[in-house]
């Protein structure tokens, strides 16, 4: 490995890096907000409205996915 | 005889060496979450250790290569090539253990190569160590791990927070904390993937060396069993100073921020390991902790701690040569096993040493998480059992005025974590 392969390594670690290490946790937090939309029911208790469950379902449902496809990829020996 | 007892020297100094991986590197993913109370300390080392010994077993991928390209111990073998590496272990060990007692997280696998160059160095010569190597597999990625690292992790910190500027505090809470663990448990997994692979390795050079296995043959199931335990006892034991410097030192941790830092270190050491390109899991850790502290509105980072840790990343590698070197001057002086024996000892009273040292102001599950204020050293005591010490201390000899006896002022305040 010499000098021009560590630069394009590096080019698509930060590209990886930025949109699996900074995309997950940001959707994470767009899941969390899902999460936030409250209403009031009839009996006056707040729940999450169907689109905050949809959103936060989708959301938590794709870092799950990408949390399991990395330990496979792990067990694999992929790494 | 005198064989089979250096060879098992080699490998009870191999394992210490991994056990001081396993110590040195449970911050690297669990210091954030024990920072925020997402996980109590113990529980958040326990659960560390068990996925540090699962991932031991998963791969053994790179263990055969691990010195490969850095040193070149081809035309060594037997004794010769078993002093080397007994001396680059005893290198790799002392400094893990100095940079644990001064809590600063430094690179187990820089100390492990900075050894091995430093005895194949002054073993060998110059046509001992390949300097390419050193500067394309060790220099260059660790000047950079660091800031991809925190770019990321400062990308990520920053738009997490943005976006749950308005949500709850408890919903964040409780979110986050579910964010933090599973971001912090795919971090000690593929720790233990990667780093038991190198005492692995080297473990296996000495067998090669000693003639009990060929290079051709696989690792021996005892050797990753041996190593997965070692890393699975260190990690567990925690390095509670380490874990302090990074959770508490470098910045205050929120929940948000805990989870875009380790989410960010296990994308990019995953990625980086699947390429080919060696960062240190550590150095990528404490970029990520920065960044996520550079990150977030508000936050302050103790840029002197940062500071303290760059320096003591540059002089890893040389500092573990030098002992490595040390070392293997002793052992080549005495000569035989008895020069074995005696680094083997060397290295057993200076760890002994330095941990006798630690007791003086343990850093413990109890205080990890007391304020950076009083720097790496909090007081553990209790207040009352301070209050006795201090009144043992500077009541009997010093004759004060009644008004101020009866307020004496402390050294030092104990705040209760």
């Amino acid at each position: 490995m010499d000098f021009s392969d560590i630069g394009l390594s590096l080019v698509k670690v930060l590209v990886v890096g930025i949109t699996l290490g900074a995309g997950l946790p940001a959707l994470f937090a767009l899941g969390l907000k899902g999460l936030a939309r409250t209403e009031a029911r009839p009996d006056g208790t707040l729940a999450v409205t169907a689109g905050g469950r949809a959103v936060a379902g989708l959301a938590f449902g794709v870092v799950s996915l990408a949390v399991i496809v990395g330990i496979l990829w792990i067990v694999a020996g992929g790494h | 005889m005198a064989e089979t007892l250096i060879l098992l020297l080699v490998i009870i100094t191999a394992l210490a060496f991994d056990f001081t991986n396993g110590f040195h590197d449970t911050g690297n993913a669990m210091a954030t979450s024990i920072a925020t109370g997402a996980l109590k300390p113990k529980v958040a080392v326990t659960l560390s250790a068990v996925l540090n010994l699962i991932g031991a077993f998963l791969s053994v991928a790179v263990a055969a290569t691990v010195a490969k390209g850095i040193v070149n111990l081809e035309g060594v073998g037997g004794q010769d090539l078993l002093r080397i590496v007994l001396a680059g272990l005893v290198g790799a060990i002392l400094w893990n253990v100095l940079t644990w007692l001064l809590g600063i997280p430094s690179s187990s696998s820089h100390a492990l190569f900075g050894g091995l160059i430093g005895a194949a160095l002054v073993a060998l010569g110059t046509s001992g160590v390949l300097w390419n190597g050193v500067v394309a597999k060790i220099v260059f990625p660790a000047l950079l791990a660091p800031v991809v690292a925190g770019v990321v992790a400062g990308i990520g910190s920053w738009v997490v927070h943005r976006i749950v500027a308005t949500v709850p505090e408890s919903t964040q809470e409780k979110g986050f904390r579910w964010g933090q663990v599973g971001s912090a448990s795919l971090v000690s997994l593929a720790h233990g993937t990667n780093d038991a692979q190198k005492t692995m390795g080297v473990i296996f050079l000495a067998l090669v060396a000693h003639g009990s296995v060929t290079a051709d043959d696989t690792i021996p199931f005892w050797v990753i069993a041996a190593c997965a335990i070692a890393i699975g006892l260190g990690t567990y034991l925690g390095g509670w100073r380490v874990i302090r410097t990074l959770g508490k030192g470098l910045v205050e941790i929120s929940p948000a921020q805990g989870m875009a830092a380790e989410t960010s270190s296990a994308a990019i050491i995953l990625t980086s390991s699947s390429l080919g390109l060696p960062l240190s899991t550590t150095h990528v850790a404490t970029g990520s902790i920065l960044g996520s502290g550079v990150g977030r509105p508000g936050a302050q980072v103790r840029w002197g701690v940062a500071g303290r840790m760059g320096v003591a990343w540059l002089v890893t590698l040389p500092a573990a040569a030098a002992m490595g070197a040390v070392a293997w001057g002793i052992a080549h002086l005495i000569g035989g096993a008895t020069g074995m024996l005696v680094v083997f000892a060397i290295l057993v009273a200076g760890c002994f040493a330095m941990w006798l040292r630690s007791r003086r102001a343990p850093v413990n599950p109890d205080n990890v998480n007391a304020d950076w204020e009083e720097g790496l050293e909090p007081a553990a005591q209790p207040a009352e059992k301070l209050a006795t010490v201090t009144v043992l201390d500077e009541a009997p000899e010093v004759p004060l005025p009644a008004e101020d006896a009866a307020e004496p002022a402390p050294r030092r305040v104990a705040t209760p974590a």
